[in-house]
């Protein structure tokens, strides 16, 4: 037995060694008996309270009729009477016996409720838990410098990175996969179809993925130990917003590219598997809010998140296997860029977190996917002010977008003075090239690159959406993605300013300064009362992300065109800046000498 | 081109902002040398070890293993490069044993001959006592040892130290002088980087000086014994120095000598026996020098390196 194991041991150890290792130092009897013992306690506790819930049985209750058992597990009214009814009838309705003098009990919501508990609760843990375990882990190979000797062995990062991503969390595996059986026999008592349950077992892991990359992302970005509690608390806030818009939010036809966002929380599977079972829609409300506003009314058209979800107003994912898939193939491609970038890291801590090439793939991905979500109803009958919003979100998420890429692809300090103290000697492309798509080269040119992939997309866009009915005109959508583009391109031209003269602490440099133009600014206008009414003094605006907004409206175009004029002035200054500063850094040591000697 | 070094670099630079650490290095060590970097804390030493060792990529420059250019991402060059931070860095969690293990299956040793080549390796650095003790329980000495063992699990053929003796006693310095003699017979080439020239010279076959980024000089150690072995002889006058140099410029058997702060009074690098130095006496004094002082004395390792370096003494005259 000894031996067996053993072998197995060596066996996993030959395919994945540092999975090997994390599963020895993890897997120590103490630990293993915890563990399995929390999730057998959690899991009596969940199904103790769930059978609390059903009505009492005692023979006392059943000869007193005057006590009226009312519980959420009792077969009570039918679903096309609860709109005359009150909510909390509906909600917990009258418990009745059967011939028998048994109560009637509605065992397929009983299980379907330990099915939501157990999915929510394993999720929650899963991707939050899983994910502070890894930047620790990261942090802590990072502290003690082990990390470059393992970077130092011919293993391949995605090997390294497979064997954290599979052993770090191990001990958060085994207790879920403890509960396994029992997440296994509600799902099958509440009807669920068990293809679909392992798509969704699969979404899961695919969100574990997902996370767990960005988080060891995060811990290459930033090595610092209060980002393990931000990530959580970030990863637990994002959980938790999504599924309250995605389940009480979110407006059936409506287009925005939130709805993109909400793909990205698994949590939002669970009802879609609910669905499948034909448990009335009330029985997932457990808040009673959309009850409250009539949301569930049968007449109405399907409550449920995924099947109102349109992609260029196409239904993509109406069926629960289509909406599995979704989401799968949405962490898959995310999970594969952010793979790029740790692998970028993992060799080199120096590199920027993309190389420009990336960032043009990467950009097309973002704008194609999120147009797509945005224009979710191309009919001629779509609500046109809900365009309008959609537009202006869409923009909102580019802008957030670009900061990012802003941080990925800007270099540092020491690899912009390399680049430019060593470009003519390591026999490299010519300069127009080299800001292309060399490495360590400035990243402006590849913003500004960006910004065109972007308007080159969602402009003809526009002019095949955009009607007479529509609050935006094209010209209006044209200004708009002139000036925010223009924003975002001296944005990074101040970013690349900012790296090129700060030795420490760069990223919160830049992180600040961005911040304080970005927001600072606006509320600064807002505060001496510069509103964006064509009798007010637009100009100012048009120096902020938000300028889009002056387009709803009326505006003067001459104001506009010398606002552009302003913002590419700005730009041709920093720009200037940052070429004089790469001048200086690029002067060889003997040329400083001898201009010292000149000088006196 | 860099075929016949075992490691060779071209123009190797490395810059931290404005200060460059490493400048326009080209290093060439044949296969089978035990090489030893030596300068003074801030020399550049540990920037050049982390450029070879593929821990941080150069400014500018190319490294070459038997002929194969290094790159952060060369696995196949990773296979046959073994690598000793100055801090040795463990993971306090596992035992000797799964330290080893876990290292050898990520250079993907094979199965059938990783369990012998973790027990030759803990022969080697004799751990072979300590394979199931947990690595916190290690003595300072035991744990370089072990990390030692764990640089050379995958049987490289170059191995980088950097600063592989520094906080040992004097017992676990020799113990670990005898593993690197071993592992040098073994055919390994070896770079160790020290600040401590004694460090080197008693396992090193040559040595590199590095000051201020620069690879400053190259000597081999039995040039440095060979000039150690050469006289130094104080030589005091009552009047000024000149008149003595001009004599001892015409002598035959002076290497050289240095002026030193003490007035009229100089050190004299002589390569006679000390038969011939009495003669040498004998002619400053037939020739009326006022010479107040004539005794031998022996220099250490550095200020011959010093000398070397400030153009006073060729060692190889000696």
């Amino acid at each position: 037995m000894k031996i067996a194991a053993s072998s197995y041991l060596d066996y996993l150890g030959s395919w994945n060694p540092q999975f090997l290792r994390e599963v020895k130092v993890k897997l120590k009897p103490k630990n293993l008996i915890g563990t399995i013992a929390a999730s057998v306690v959690a899991q009596f506790a969940i199904v103790i309270y769930h059978l609390g819930q059903l009505p009492d049985f005692t023979e006392q209750h059943l000869w007193d009729t005057s006590i009226k058992e009312r519980s959420r597990y009792c077969f009570g009214l039918a679903p096309d009477q609860i709109e005359f009814k009150s909510r909390s009838y509906v909600r917990n309705p009258t418990c009745q016996l059967d011939l028998q003098d048994h109560w009637m009990i509605n065992w397929q919501v009983f299980w379907w409720d330990i099915f939501w508990i157990c999915s929510v609760i394993a999720i929650g843990l899963l991707l939050t838990l899983g994910t502070y375990f890894l930047i620790n882990n990261l942090l802590k190979e990072h502290k003690q410098e082990t990390l470059n000797l393992v970077r130092l062995s011919p293993q391949s990062a995605s090997s390294i990175f497979l064997g954290k991503l599979l052993g770090v969390p191990i001990l958060l595996y085994l207790a879920i996969a403890t509960a396994l059986p029992l997440h296994l026999i509600a799902a099958l008592n509440a009807g669920i179809n068990l293809g679909l349950l392992l798509g969704f077992y699969l979404a899961i892991v695919a969100s574990c993925v997902f996370f767990y990359s960005l988080g060891l992302f995060i811990s290459f970005i930033l090595p610092n130990g209060i980002v393990s509690w931000l990530t959580v608390a970030a990863i637990l806030g994002f959980l938790g917003l999504t599924s309250v818009l995605s389940t009480y939010i979110r407006q059936p036809n409506t287009e925005l590219v939130i709805d993109w966002l909400l793909l990205f929380n698994p949590n939002n599977l669970i009802l879609a598997l609910g669905k499948t079972t034909g448990i009335p829609y009330h029985y997932f409300d457990l808040t009673g809010f959309n009850l409250y506003r009539g949301r569930y009314n049968p007449q109405n058209l399907d409550p449920f998140f995924f099947s109102q979800v349109l992609f260029y107003g196409q239904a993509i994912a109406t069926k629960v296997g289509a909406a599995i898939s979704l989401v799968i193939a949405n962490f898959a491609l995310w999970t594969y860029w952010c793979w790029q970038g740790l692998t970028r890291r993992y060799y080199n801590s120096q590199s920027s977190l993309l190389t420009k090439q990336q960032s043009y793939w990467i950009t097309f991905s973002f704008v194609a996917i999120g147009l797509g979500f945005s224009l979710q109803d191309i009919s001629q009958h779509r609500h046109e002010h809900n365009f309008l919003i959609s537009m202006c979100l869409l923009q909102f998420a580019l802008l957030i977008y670009f900061i990012g890429l802003i941080f990925a692809l800007s270099p540092r300090r020491q690899a912009l003075h390399d680049w430019a103290r060593y470009r003519h000697q390591m026999g490299r492309k010519n300069l127009g090239q080299e800001l292309v798509f060399g490495e360590n080269s400035p990243a402006v040119l590849a913003i500004l690159l960006n910004v065109g992939i972007v308007a080159l997309y969602l402009l003809p866009s526009f002019g095949l959406f955009i009607n007479q009915d529509t609050p935006l005109s094209l010209e209006a959508a044209c200004w708009t993605m002139a000036t925010i583009g223009g924003m975002v391109i001296f944005y990074a031209a101040i970013a690349q300013l900012i790296a090129l003269k700060t030795t420490k602490n760069q990223t919160i440099f830049v992180g600040i300064t961005l911040m304080a133009l970005m927001v600072g600014f606006p509320i600064a206008l807002g505060f001496f009362n510069f509103t964006y009414s064509q009798t007010q003094p637009l100009f100012a605006w048009l120096f902020t992300p938000f300028s889009f907004v002056i387009f709803a409206d009326g505006y003067n175009t001459q104001q506009v065109i010398l606002g552009i004029l302003g913002q590419w002035l700005a730009i041709a200054l920093v720009s200037g800046q940052i070429s004089s500063n790469l001048q200086l850094a690029g002067r060889s040591e003997s040329y400083e000498i001898l201009n010292q000697v000149g000088s006196k | 081109m860099f075929d016949e070094y075992a490691i060779a670099t071209n123009s190797l630079s490395k810059r931290y902002d404005r200060y460059l650490a490493v400048n326009e290095v080209d290093l060439r060590i044949a296969p089978g040398e035990i090489y030893g970097l030596m300068g003074v804390n801030g020399a550049g030493k540990t920037s050049l070890v982390k450029l070879l060792a593929a821990v941080e990529a150069p400014t500018k420059g190319e490294i070459y293993y038997h002929g194969d250019r290094l790159t952060l991402d060369a696995n196949r060059i990773k296979r046959y490069l073994g690598y000793l931070p100055d801090n040795y860095p463990l993971y306090e969690d596992l035992t000797v044993w799964d330290y080893l293990a876990y290292f050898a299956r990520l250079y993907k040793i094979p199965q059938e001959h990783r369990r012998t080549r973790i027990y030759e390796v803990l022969e080697i650095v004799k751990l072979e006592e300590k394979h199931n003790s947990l690595i916190p329980t290690l003595s300072r000495g035991m744990k370089q040892r072990l990390s030692l063992a764990r640089a050379i699990i995958h049987e490289p053929l170059v191995l980088i130290l950097d600063e592989p003796v520094s906080g040992l006693d004097t017992l676990a310095r020799k113990q670990f002088r005898l593993i690197v003699r071993s592992l040098k017979e073994a055919g390994m080439t070896i770079l160790i980087a020290s600040p401590i020239l004694r460090d080197l010279t008693e396992i090193c076959t040559t040595i590199g000086v590095m000051d201020r980024g620069f690879l400053v000089d190259t000597m081999t150690v039995q040039e440095l014994k060979d000039y150690q072995a050469s006289q130094q002889i104080i030589i005091s006058t009552l009047e000024n120095t000149s008149k003595l140099e001009t004599v001892l410029s015409q002598h035959q058997l002076v290497a050289g000598w240095e002026r030193l702060p003490q007035k009229n009074k100089l050190k004299v690098t002589f390569l006679g026996t000390e038969e011939a130095g009495v003669n040498l006496l004998r002619s400053l004094i037939e020739k009326q020098l006022p010479i107040t002082e004539f005794s031998y004395t022996q220099e250490d390792w550095e200020t011959i390196i010093l000398n070397r370096r400030q153009g006073k003494i060729d060692i190889r005259k000696a």
